[in-house]
């Protein structure tokens, strides 16, 4: 037997055999949210002081049993005033192959999307050499790196889903 | 402000392979999640007069479905996307474009369209390569190839810069709009 409460968003979700799911909606870079029932199956963030990036990763799962891998840049909660609250770029991403989402997380650049001023070091250099060169590029880079080896250990860090360390997640 | 449904259904299809996907749903009234029906409901309507660059100024009788404003610190310019709905049914796209040099004129481009996916597609449709300047005259005889070339480099990240920005804009507007 189902019996509905009420949700944060306002609407109704099953009770029983989809407890714990609830109306899920997550931004995308461009593009319309991505919207299911589902529930969060794990989070994990990357706050390095002083970095002027906190990125954030999240894993869904569907009551349909897909899962859905969710990614966000966004500034610091101490940011400067004016810098903005809404992140500078959220993606989210669907499937029913973890590996292919995991590797969909390690495809990602986080510094593909970020305001090219961000990557201005005190006005030194052009940000177009300064993102293709060493430093705050770089360290973002490393950052995000480090970030999915930390939350799916080996799997995570692993250069291609064809790697045979990949078979470990989950 | 009401909410409307505007996102991209998780459905048995993989959405990491498809990064322009043809599923793209926009939902406006019926069922589901959240609440809609504004059509019908005359509360809140309201007057609006949106400016127009290059026309005249439209007026209409309507809702303010939502909007979202990517100001930010360090951007030469910003854009702020609103949605209105007007009493006889139809969409408006407005998509306005906020310069922070002096001198420079802001635009504001209004579409009025039929149904909601057509306005949405307006906002997807955008192309804010058109909001870039290039600082330099090709046509500059002072110029030496090497300045040339750090002038285009810098107009190549400044066109990526803009798209970003409004891509981002984009996302968080179309995420609040199924809030409210």
């Amino acid at each position: 037997m189902l019996d509905l409460i009420p949700t944060r968003t306002g609407g109704t979700q099953a009770v029983g055999a989809e407890a714990g799911f609830a109306w899920t909606l997550l931004p995308r870079h461009g593009r319309r949210p991505l919207g299911f029932d589902g529930r969060l199956l794990l989070q994990a963030a990357s706050r390095p002081p002083g970095f002027p990036v906190w990125s954030e990763l999240a894993v869904h799962e569907t009551a349909r049993g897909m899962l859905v891998a969710a990614i966000r840049h966004r500034p610091p909660d101490d940011a400067p005033p004016g810098t903005g609250r809404h992140p500078w770029m959220s993606d989210a991403a669907a499937g029913t192959d973890a590996g292919a989402l995991l590797d969909w997380l390690r495809a990602h650049d986080p510094v593909a999307h970020l305001p090219a001023w961000l990557l201005q070091d005190g006005g030194a250099g052009t940000p177009l050499v300064r993102a293709a060169g060493p430093g705050l590029a770089a360290a973002l880079r490393a950052s995000w790196r480090a970030l999915l080896a930390a939350t799916f250990g080996a799997a995570g860090a692993a250069a291609s889903h064809d790697d045979p360390d990949a078979g470990a997640y989950p | 402000m009401n909410a409307i449904q505007v996102f991209e259904p998780v459905g048995d299809h993989p959405s990491y392979a498809t990064p322009i996907s043809p599923r793209l749903s926009a939902r406006g009234a019926g069922g589901g999640h959240g609440s809609s029906g504004f059509a019908d409901d005359p509360t809140g309507s309201q007057v609006f007069t949106l400016r127009q660059s290059g026309a005249r100024p439209v007026t209409f009788t309507g809702r303010h479905l939502g909007q979202h404003n990517g100001y930010r610190l360090g951007t030469p310019f910003w854009h702020e996307l609103n949605l209105y709905q007007t009493a006889d049914g139809r969409f408006v796209a407005d998509i306005r474009v906020f310069f922070k040099a002096q001198g420079s004129k802001d635009q504001f481009h209004v579409t009025i369209v039929d149904s909601l996916e057509e306005a949405l597609q307006v906002f997807e449709g955008y192309d804010a390569r058109q909001d870039v300047s290039a600082e330099f005259d090709l046509e500059d005889a002072a110029l030496v190839p090497a300045e040339l070339m750090v002038q285009a480099a810098a107009l190549r990240y400044r066109i990526a810069d803009a798209q970003s920005q409004y891509s981002a804009v984009l996302g968080t507007f179309l995420a609040q709009l199924n809030q409210g």
